[in-house]
């Protein structure tokens, strides 16, 4: 089994000064998430919640920001919050103003580094699950393999980064177990998995078929994106 | 502080005949896969495939790639085809309504002799849909590639609410099944008649306790009563009713918002709360760096 290095946020509490609703299970699903992937042996990198969780930590060093250090710095990072989307640009809430009190996914290069994999465990990933907003991930993508989160609205609910650690992290296809895992409360809602490809087939094939195993066969250019989804 | 919002007046009745039940502890050993296998024609042994064996349960598969993982903590257990579970082969197109699909699905639940009406109910019913397109946003393709059913237990003529207390049926595009996923406590006794419920108040101040605190909006969306049942991965030893209250949490920016689920105990003779507690945790040491 392929050994990776995860990375997990959480905001729970928002103390300010940045300010959104305070939240019950954001640390319970990305915490969950980790010490689910340790358990079988994944290595655990950091764990910031509330105030230590940085936008900065996800912003690209081209728009002044630390996210080789952080995100990028791991191979499966997991990012339980708000999350809001314009249509074109998603943004994620931070109450520490870090520098700034929202992440925006137009100053994103994921995977520019080490990451491979990461879940927004927050609304709006995209507002639908149509090719015109779907594309908005084109620009963030420049090199990880794989995107996980749901359309529109998600439900606070705790025990999805758990199960989706456990099935991760023992070498499940990652589509499928998100899709099954990430709406395992019984609450209406709809998750999503986009993959990257340089080609139409690889896309497709890491959509349907990767697992961490495929952590160093890596995308040279974000072509082609292939989803998957309930509704 | 937020504002908690609840614009209708949510009053129940308790239905006759409801209790708390006291649940079976689950006993998955490689004797409870053979007995949940035989029923899909599984003969789960060393010699007709592979056993594995972790904390979280047993699973095993065989050669025709059908396989079944039970989980130790709840009994529940996911019967699935490893390769055809939510598969694509890249030309299916599944057109299918939803009374055909439900149709079928339960066609599957009797086969298997599994619990159906009147002890469940149809929740809903969810197509997989695959897409790719190219960044230059041509050659965007769609298709459904499945579907699936959900339903939920019934008992005493209140719904299954939380996690558990449902089964899944799985179908790939020629409607063929492709897994069935049963999360479904065993009763063991009744532990105690309902004596009454409480005011559906106290619900809506254990939704102040918990989402009450911050900024913004909590608007309340729903509440219903029901029996709760707990996930894969979680001990439960009572199956009782709650009071499950939906929450739409709106932040000052309208463009932040979030669902959320608070299942509250709603008899007055509850045992202990509905949920495990959430983990206690130190605040962390403020970061420097």
């Amino acid at each position: 089994m392929t050994i990776v290095r995860t990375g997990v946020e959480w905001i729970n509490t928002f103390s300010g000064p940045c300010k959104q609703n305070n939240l019950s299970n954001r640390a319970n699903d990305a915490e969950g998430f980790q010490n689910a992937m340790a358990s079988h042996g994944h290595t655990r990198v950091f764990d910031w919640g509330d105030g230590n969780a940085w936008e900065t930590d996800f912003r690209a060093p081209a728009f002044g920001g630390d996210a080789l250090d952080w995100s990028d710095n791991v191979h499966f990072c997991y990012f339980a919050d708000h999350g809001g989307n314009s249509g074109s640009v998603f943004q994620i809430g931070f109450t520490a103003q870090h520098t700034n009190c929202l992440g925006s996914s137009d100053q994103w290069k994921l995977g520019a580094k080490s990451l491979k994999w990461i879940v927004f465990d927050a609304c709006d990933l995209v507002l639908q699950a149509d090719a015109t907003n779907i594309s908005e991930w084109f620009g963030p993508m420049q090199g990880v393999h794989m995107v996980f989160g749901f359309v529109g609205l998600g439900y606070d609910d705790g025990g999805r980064g758990a199960s989706f650690g456990n099935d991760a992290g023992s070498g499940a296809v990652l589509s499928n177990a998100w899709l099954a895992d990430a709406v395992a409360s019984g609450s209406n809602q709809t998750a999503i998995a986009i993959a990257a490809g340089t080609t139409q087939a690889d896309a497709i094939n890491r959509r349907d078929n990767e697992c961490i195993n495929w952590r160093d066969i890596d995308i040279a250019s974000t072509n082609w994106l292939a989803w998957k989804w309930y509704s | 502080m937020a504002e908690i919002v609840c614009e209708r007046d949510y009053k129940f009745e308790l239905p006759a005949g409801v209790n708390i039940y006291r649940l079976r502890r689950p006993d998955i050993t490689q004797d409870t896969v053979r007995r949940v296998g035989g029923r899909f024609g599984l003969r789960p042994t060393v010699d007709s495939g592979a056993f594995i064996l972790d904390a979280r349960g047993i699973a095993y598969s065989e050669a025709s790639a059908w396989g079944l993982r039970l989980f130790r903590r709840s009994g529940g257990w996911q019967y699935r085809h490893a390769t055809r579970w939510q598969a694509d082969d890249g030309k299916g197109h599944l057109i299918i309504d939803d009374e055909e699909a439900a149709r079928l699905a339960l066609d599957a639940i009797g086969r298997y002799a599994l619990p159906a009406g009147p002890e469940v109910e149809r929740m809903r019913v969810e197509r997989l849909h695959v897409a790719h397109a190219e960044r230059r946003g041509t050659n965007h393709e769609e298709r459904i590639v499945g579907v699936r059913v959900l339903f939920r237990r019934i008992l005493d003529g209140l719904p299954a609410e939380g996690p558990g207390g449902k089964t899944v049926v799985y179908l790939d595009h020629e409607r063929e099944l492709t897994g069935i996923d049963h999360l479904w406590h065993d009763i063991e006794s009744v532990h105690e008649p309902v004596r009454r419920l409480r005011p559906v108040e106290e619900a809506l101040e254990e939704v102040r306790r918990r989402y009450g605190t911050g900024e913004g909006r909590v608007e309340v969306t729903g509440l219903r009563l029901g029996y709760f049942e707990l996930g894969w991965d979680e001990d439960q030893e009572y199956l009782q009713p709650a009071y499950v209250v939906f929450l739409r949490l709106g932040s000052l920016d309208a463009r932040f918002r979030m669902n959320a689920m608070v299942p509250v105990a709603a008899a007055v003779n509850a045992v202990g709360p509905i949920e495990p507690a959430l983990p206690t945790r130190e605040p962390q040491a403020r970061r420097t760096g």
